[in-house]
């Protein structure tokens, strides 16, 4: 068994197809945040078998995103996919919506849940919450400081996966950005979203991606994996979807053999750092792990002295 | 107030005592009041100890009810203190307590079974099945978010799962509320008080002050226009009203702890006159006096939180150049 998991997430089958996941050990298949498409392999149950069958030729674990916001009416399409992933027998579902896991806790009983990005985990007493619900893997809250999840999962005794590199999600909106300024474009919705479409203001960049907005910048915690698996986390997340084809592959071959080495005294990931970089038209940045503004980026200096100035 | 009740309530912002005061002559069945650095809105906007005990005594001297926001989600090593000020705020008579965390939640009605406990539109709760999630861990009364149209609201009202407490006034945001983190991508601070309390400037989520970035000019590559923002507006709901006092919603909640206290009591008075109206059976929707009143206030409310948006933007941007950010 491997020592840590290293996962990514593809929302359909022409993406899985097109691109090199041989890194990683597992696979959240479907986009959680949108249901406008046919393409979404949360929703498309022959697509979603096909994908099941080419990753678990290659090995993978596979697990299935479920719809991040559901209204009344989204119910039964929810319904749907945890019943497909029943059938299909995936080793997790991804919740994001406590209805969704009440509805889960209640008719699915067989599956194992991870609790995703977007459900506002803060705090030890809704992981413990989430235990009775059946929760086995959550991901905190991205505003949550790297020492803050280390405290709730040695706390709690939870598994919690991190998000090592990729663009995070910051909001969720009812409404697609892109549809509603884009509309004149002809194309699908797939055309519209799967582009660059960067959203600029003075000081910051975000990625629209439709109804979600992603952060611009790249997280990227490359620099810090020995202070990460020092803390003892094992599950890591790169998230690579929207990206260009190659993206998949090389960022998660950079992060696969860093793990391996990131605990011998001769880390060194510069130059590896400098390949993420130019895959990061927008620059590269540490999320909250470090209880600064999201859009910053602290490297090993930065980060002792910071350490050095709160005294630990 | 129970989710059976057959009164729909008024519930009015107290951002300071003196709009405690001010709301509650102007008609509001409740008032919602937020401890420093436990609610949604920055400090300026939130109240003392202290004077949460004054503005309880206000508005049970007129029978009416005071709310206290908890509606933060906190960090993990304050949540020891919140349920200390829920307990001491239960011993004091507050009617109700508004929360977001669930586990804060489940604490909170483990411990004081009789404490009345609301769930913040911050938890975006929107489908039956959350409503039966939070009704299993104790919340009494929903606020639902601001993008529910009739019908979902009838639904949910029907199956009777939670009391509903509807936003009239509010600001229906680019994200689902509480689903956002934008604010804190762009600045954020750790700033604690002498209570211990960590106020988090920058994330709305855990402390309450919001730079409105969604309100700032954004240029989306591929689009040929002139920037515009990502959409945050305001809203006064006014045909709406009948509708929501016919089908018994249990709650009419107006926002606005940050407003001036003239802007505020005009609102205030204008809802409270207005479902008066319609109870006695008028129709005050259609009248054109009412239209003319309400566009007086939404151009004053436009006006001021135009200002204090700018205010935001400008404080945040300055505050990044004079750091510099540290960039990869």
């Amino acid at each position: 068994m491997a020592e840590f998991e290293l996962n990514t997430s593809v929302f359909t089958l022409k993406e899985l197809r097109e691109a090199d996941f041989t890194p990683y050990d597992a696979v959240y298949l479907g986009d959680p945040y949108c249901r406008d498409y046919r393409e979404n392999l949360s929703e498309n149950p022959e697509d979603l078998k096909e994908a099941i069958s080419l990753l678990r030729e290659q090995g993978k674990t596979v697990y299935l995103s479920t719809y991040a916001v559901p209204r009344n009416a989204d119910l039964e399409a929810v319904k749907q996919t945890l019943q497909l992933a029943e059938e299909n027998r995936v080793e997790g579902v991804e919740i994001h919506n406590y209805g969704v896991l009440n509805l889960c806790r209640d008719k699915f009983p067989a599956l194992k849940i991870h609790l995703g990005c977007l459900a506002n985990l803060y705090t030890a007493p809704t992981v413990e919450l989430l235990k009775e619900y059946r929760v086995n893997r959550v991901t905190g809250n991205f505003e949550l400081s790297l020492e803050e999840l280390t405290e709730l999962k040695d706390q709690t005794h939870m598994e919690f996966e991190l998000l090592l590199h990729g663009k995070m999600a910051l909001g969720i909106s009812e409404f697609c950005l892109l549809k509603d300024r884009l509309r004149d474009k002809s194309g699908s919705c797939l055309d519209l979203c799967r582009g660059n479409r960067f959203l600029d203001t003075p000081k910051m960049t975000l990625k629209s991606f439709g109804r979600v907005t992603l952060s611009g910048k790249d997280v990227c915690l490359l620099e810090h994996l020995p202070e990460i698996l020092s803390r003892e986390f094992k599950t890591f997340r790169l998230e690579t979807f929207g990206e260009a084809r190659d993206y998949p592959g090389t960022v998660g071959a950079i992060y696969r053999r860093a793990l391996t080495e990131a605990l011998k005294p001769d880390f060194l990931p510069q130059a590896r750092l400098s390949q993420l970089q130019a895959l990061s038209p927008k620059g590269l940045c540490n999320g909250y792990a470090f209880a600064v503004s999201g859009q910053d980026y602290l490297n090993l200096e930065d980060r002792e002295q910071q350490k050095t100035a709160s005294g630990r | 107030m129970s989710k059976n009740s057959p009164k729909t309530e008024l519930l009015a912002p107290g951002g300071s005592l003196e709009m405690v005061k001010l709301v509650l002559n102007a008609g509001a069945d409740a008032v919602y009041v937020g401890p420093k650095g436990w609610s949604r809105r920055s400090s300026a906007f939130e109240l003392s100890d202290p004077e949460i005990k004054v503005a309880l005594e206000l508005a049970h001297q007129k029978q009416k009810h005071l709310r206290v926001a908890f509606n933060t989600l906190p960090g993990n090593s304050e949540l020891a203190s919140g349920l200390s000020k829920i307990e001491q705020y239960l011993n004091w008579g507050v009617d109700s307590f508004v929360l977001a965390d669930p586990g804060f939640i489940r604490e909170a009605k483990q411990r004081f079974p009789r404490a009345e406990l609301h769930l913040s539109v911050g938890a975006s709760a929107m489908n039956r099945e959350e409503f039966s999630f939070y009704r299993q861990i104790g919340i009494e009364m929903i606020t639902v978010p601001c993008e529910l149209p009739l019908e979902e609201l009838t639904a949910l009202k029907t199956e009777n799962i939670c009391g509903i407490e509807i936003l009239i006034h509010a600001n229906r945001d680019f994200t689902y509320l509480g689903r956002c983190t934008m604010s804190s991508y762009f600045k954020q601070n750790r700033q604690i008080d002498e209570t211990g309390k960590n106020h988090f400037p920058g994330s709305p989520n855990r402390g309450g002050l919001c730079y409105r970035v969604c309100k700032s000019l954004w240029q989306l590559e591929g689009e040929n226009l002139p920037p515009k923002d990502l959409g945050n507006h305001g809203f006064f709901l006014f045909r709406e009203i009948p509708e929501y006092l016919q089908l018994k919603i249990n709650c009419l909640k107006i926002q606005g702890r940050e407003y001036s206290l003239d802007l505020i009591t005009r609102i205030v008075a204008f809802y409270r006159q207005l479902i008066d109206e319609t109870l006695a059976g008028k129709d005050p929707v259609n009248n054109e006096e009412w239209g003319k009143r309400l566009t007086g206030l939404t151009l004053l409310r436009d006006e001021e939180r135009n200002r204090r948006t700018q205010d935001l933007l400008n404080t945040c941007r300055q505050e990044a150049a004079l750091t510099g950010g540290k960039h990869g």
